[in-house]
């Protein structure tokens, strides 16, 4: 009887299980460097945060999680900086996240959002939060961090940008608008038919609005197009020139411009670089993909670096790389899934 | 260190388990096995494997659904979002499409993803539940690399006429019926079998995935499904018809994910219904059986994803999607002389699928017919070795003809002991959603191909049974669906996976005293690994390399006391080692007892159930919780 007593025995205290407790550890951005903000992929929760320090020299790769032991969510897509805080939009979890820049933590939220996309700074006191599936965009006060009211621009929106007091924004997903909208009274005043799917916009040293579209996609019922690059009039968004691509299965995004304002970058699978006067697309680029798959790019003005993402299959980790201004590469980490967006700090 | 401490205490509960049959020598008194009859649409070779569901877990079900039976089974991992929610079987490292799940013969499995939903189907207590690990599925369908999960309804010969009706009730608004009424006696029978299932699954349990962390209740989880099966049987001579009906329908809210709690209000609703109806008839003679089988299948399903914006409600996703089947089969047995069998059947399947997505307005209408035949020759050569040869030849209307050898050896080298192996190649093809879903699909998708191996050794006494499997599959052209520039999904015939591992299941039975113990113990060890082009995952998602279950039951005078323990290892859950958090080991232990009395002819019981008795916080899938400690009370009565 008693080996029966023990087997029941040492049957529950197997039983007994240990739990892992995770602790913030202390981060220092030191105020200089850039963040790449890795989307994850969507709805499994692995988006992520990673930072080069550029006074160490040393790479972080999930900065967030290290500072406040807390994922940081569902498809991260954008980081917008200001008055010293870090506004992380997680697209699919609805939220912003605001956390200190000097060290990471944790200093508030904005909740109640449907599926942001990027917040755009108008003021101290108001935001702008462009939404995939929303028709308007999102009103933030700064102050207190909450919705304070919508701007119904009648179409979901994407990137945006400010200008001598007009935000001006595009209209990517099913869209092929560009819309400037008033910030005193949140008028809509001008808008621009442009190519399908305008996925991003910059504005040049001459204050004309430059927006670049993708296309579409094969198999999409709103269609596909050959992707284009238009340039526009910022005062009435009257087009000014506009270029297409040569190919239908071209999907260039992101594109960016430097501080100077005379000169364009964008990802066509490869890296390319065009001047705001040129008349035609480049047809040499100026840093080759080879075998990378490059997804995120931004031009580091302060240190004159090009700064691009490689999401290789789309669930690996990812990769980020800085080449100098003439496509020469000066080094390369390993980043985390989909790096897309890079926010530098002070550029 | 804490994968160590899991490793140790797997070691530990495996010593138990596997020394535990060698003090039943020393005992005077033995308990018989209870006999349990299994109908089988096809008469299976003898050198099949199949493993056969532990009844009990069946009887003691109220509404239980099957993946939560399946979860005891050793080889198996259940993958389920919660309670409610989608629940996945996989094989020993293979995909859920790669499982196929039949009903009294008519293959279930959804022609859109190709899996099975297992929470939508209920264990009841009268169905019969098999398993065929690897290359034994081929005695009943191609394509299924893990396995087979077959169905069946209750045997003529078990059913005798009874009233039974189960309640029970318990957290989180947790509202379970069951009634089953089996009437008739010589010729004609009828067993008719209703659950409903409810909960408000509104439980509450630690966000440690926001900031700040902190303790929530689950929001919009609830969900209902309600089951009826119907069986008519009538047996006469070498005769016997039957017909079988089973109408589901379900209605379920999917909760967020613990990382987007605070989006905006968020809803998000899945409703399924199916309506199946199965006809048999099953010709016996001595050495000659010939079955019929005709089978209709209509379901649907419609899925809805929005957001409240302020006021303003957002559509984000509005799909529905049907599909209708039609299923017929014809097989054979026939002895060729007394150590020569041939077995042969030849089935056909029509499917039709109708998809809408009406904010997108895509979607597609297609119908896809296959032809799958098979042949099997068993040579039972004495007592001591059979072998047994077997083929199929399968026609999808959109690919080449596939055909699919294997063979099966078993030996008894002693009375006790039974050896049984068998290697396999196996085909299955893309389901209509990797072909033709919008966007994403891939019309140039080529048939996935597998080899199957498996050796397993069984140890048998009256009391006390253990078994030991080794497998290894190899998977080439696996289908994986992968992101794409445009953030849509699409599939590609890129993966190619080794999985290979060992299972152990063990039971015994002893009686001391007045006391009965009955011990069930199952551990896998499988390490699947991938390659997709120069991508590698050592370990593939969500599978631990090492699992177990134990179930200790005590039965005093009319008192039931059941102990059940569920052991994960660590999983991972993002492929090639790339960012993501590790679900940690996780151990749950469930409790119940039980307590019935019999007054004439009636049985009357009452149950008390205690889950997650450490009160553990843990998930399944990663950021979709589960609930914490919980309890429900049932009462059952039997006449």
């Amino acid at each position: 009887m008693r080996k029966y007593l023990l087997y029941t025995l040492l049957f529950i205290i197997v039983f007994s299980c240990k739990k892992k407790t995770d602790e913030p550890i202390s981060v220092n951005t030191n105020n200089s460097g850039f963040f790449v903000v890795n989307e994850g992929n969507y709805t499994w929760g692995n988006s992520s945060l990673s930072f080069f320090d550029e006074t160490n020299n040393k790479f972080h790769q999930d900065i967030f999680y290290e500072a406040n032991a807390v994922p940081l969510g569902d498809v991260a897509y954008s980081m917008t900086i200001h008055n010293n805080k870090g506004y992380i939009v997680v697209n699919n979890s609805g939220i912003i996240y605001i956390v200190n820049l000097s060290d990471m933590k944790y200093s508030g939220k904005i909740t109640g959002l449907g599926s942001p996309r990027q917040m755009l700074i108008i003021n101290d006191t108001l935001a702008y939060v462009s939404d995939l599936y929303d028709t308007r965009i999102t009103k933030i006060n700064l102050q207190n961090n909450s919705i304070v009211g919508f701007v119904n621009i009648g179409h979901t929106s994407e990137k945006m940008i400010l200008l001598n007091g007009k935000v001006y924004v595009t209209t990517w997903s099913y869209g092929n608008m560009v819309y400037s909208i008033d910030i005193l009274t949140d008028n809509k005043l001008d808008s621009a038919i442009v190519g399908k799917q305008p996925n991003s916009i910059v504005n040049d040293k001459n204050n004309n609005i430059w927006v670049l579209c993708d296309g579409g996609f094969t198999g999409s019922s709103y269609g596909q197009e050959n992707a284009s690059l238009w340039c526009l009039n910022s005062s009435d968004l009257t087009e000014i020139k506009h270029f297409t691509f040569s190919d239908i299965s071209m999907s260039p995004v992101r594109l960016c411009a430097n501080r100077a304002g005379d000169t364009l970058y964008y990802i066509n699978n490869n890296i390319y670089r065009m001047s705001i006067t040129d008349n035609l697309l480049p047809n040499i680029p100026l840093i080759t993909a080879h075998s990378k798959n490059f997804y995120g790019l931004a031009i580091n003005s302060l240190t004159n670096e090009i700064i691009v993402t490689d999401a290789k299959n789309y669930v690996a980790n990812g990769e980020t790389l800085i080449f100098d201004l003439n496509g020469n590469l000066i080094k390369s980490y390993t980043a985390g899934v989909n790096p897309g967006w890079i926010e530098i700090m002070g550029n | 260190m804490i994968y160590i401490n899991n490793i140790l205490k797997i070691f530990i509960l495996q010593c138990i388990l596997l020394t535990f049959p060698l003090f039943l020598k020393s005992q005077i008194d033995t308990i018989h096995l209870k006999e349990v009859e299994v109908k089988e649409l096809y008469s299976n070779s003898p050198n099949i494997n199949k493993h056969q569901i532990d009844s009990f877990r069946l009887m003691h079900s109220v509404s239980a659904n099957t993946g939560e039976i399946l979860r005891f089974e050793s080889g198996l991992n259940v993958k389920t979002f919660g309670d409610g929610s989608l629940t996945t079987v996989s094989f020993r490292g293979t995909d859920a499409s790669h499982t196929k799940v039949d009903w009294n013969g008519m293959q279930i499995n959804s022609a859109m993803n190709g899996q099975i939903d297992f929470s939508l189907i209920p264990a009841l207590p009268y169905n019969n539940l098999n398993l065929f690990y690897g290359a034994n599925s081929l005695i009943t369908s191609s394509g299924a690399f893990g396995g087979q999960v077959s169905f069946n309804s209750p045997n003529f010969n078990k059913l005798s006429p009874f009233i039974e009706i189960k309640q029970e009730v318990g957290s989180f608004g947790l509202y379970n019926s069951y009634l089953g009424v089996s009437i008739g006696k010589k010729y004609l029978k009828s067993i008719t079998q209703l659950s409903y299932h409810k909960s408000n699954n509104d439980f509450k349990y630690f966000n440690n995935a926001v900031l700040p962390t902190q303790e929530m209740t689950q929001q919009s989880a609830d969900f209902k499904r309600i089951n009826i099966f119907q069986d008519l049987i009538y047996k006469k001579n070498k005769n016997e018809f039957s017909l079988h009906y089973w109408q589901a329908n379900a209605e379920r809210q999917i909760p967020q994910i613990m990382t987007n709690v605070f989006s905006s209000q968020h809803i998000e609703k899945q409703g399924d219904k199916s309506s199946r109806i199965s006809g048999t008839w099953n010709y016996q003679r001595k050495c000659f059986d010939l079955t019929l089988s005709e089978g209709v299948s209509v379901s649907e399903l419609y899925y809805n994803l929005e957001h409240y914006s302020g006021t303003n409600l957002v559509t984000y996703i509005n799909s529905k999607s049907n599909e209708k089947s039609y299923f017929s089969s014809v097989s054979t047995n026939f002895c060729v002389t007394n150590n020569v069998h041939l077995n042969s059947s030849i089935k056909y399947d029509f499917r039709n699928v109708n998809i809408y997505e009406q904010k997108s307005e895509v979607g597609y209408n297609v119908k896809n017919n296959v032809i799958d035949a098979m042949v099997n020759l068993d040579f039972n050569k004495g007592n001591w070795y059979n072998v047994t040869l077997l083929s199929r030849f399968v026609k999808n209307q959109n690919f080449e003809p596939a055909i699919i050898p294997s063979v099966f050896f078993k030996l008894l080298p002693m009375h006790d002991i039974v050896i049984k192996t068998s290697l396999s190649h196996n085909t299955n093809f893309p389901n209509l959603n990797a072909l033709y879903y919008i966007p994403g699909g891939n019309i140039y998708l080529k048939p996935e191909n597998a080899w199957q191996s498996d050796l397993s050794v069984k140890y048998q006494k009256i009391n006390n049974e253990t078994e030991l499997e080794f497998f290894y599959n190899n998977v080439t052209n696996w289908i994986l669906w992968q992101p794409t520039q445009f953030g849509y999904w699409s599939p590609n015939n890129v993966r190619n996976v080794i999985s290979k591992g060992l299972q152990i299941k063990t039971m015994c039975n002893l009686k001391v005293n007045k006391f009965i113990f009955n011990l069930h113990g199952a551990y896998t060890f499988n390490i699947a690994k991938a390659k997709d082009k120069e991508f590698v995952s050592e370990q593939l998602p969500y599978l631990p390399i090492h699992d177990g279950t134990a179930s200790l039951r005590i039965r005093y005078l009319n008192y039931e006391f059941c102990f059940d323990e569920l052991i994960y290892g660590t999983r991972l859950t993002s492929n090639y080692g790339s960012y993501s958090h590790l679900l940690e080991p996780l151990w749950l232990t469930n409790l119940s007892i039980m307590s019935f009395v019999k007054i004439i002819k009636s049985k009357l019981s009452v149950e008390f159930k205690l889950n997650n008795l450490f009160n553990t916080n843990y998930q399944l899938i990663l950021w979709r919780p589960m609930p914490m400690r919980n309890a429900s009370i049932v009462l059952s009565f039997k006449i």
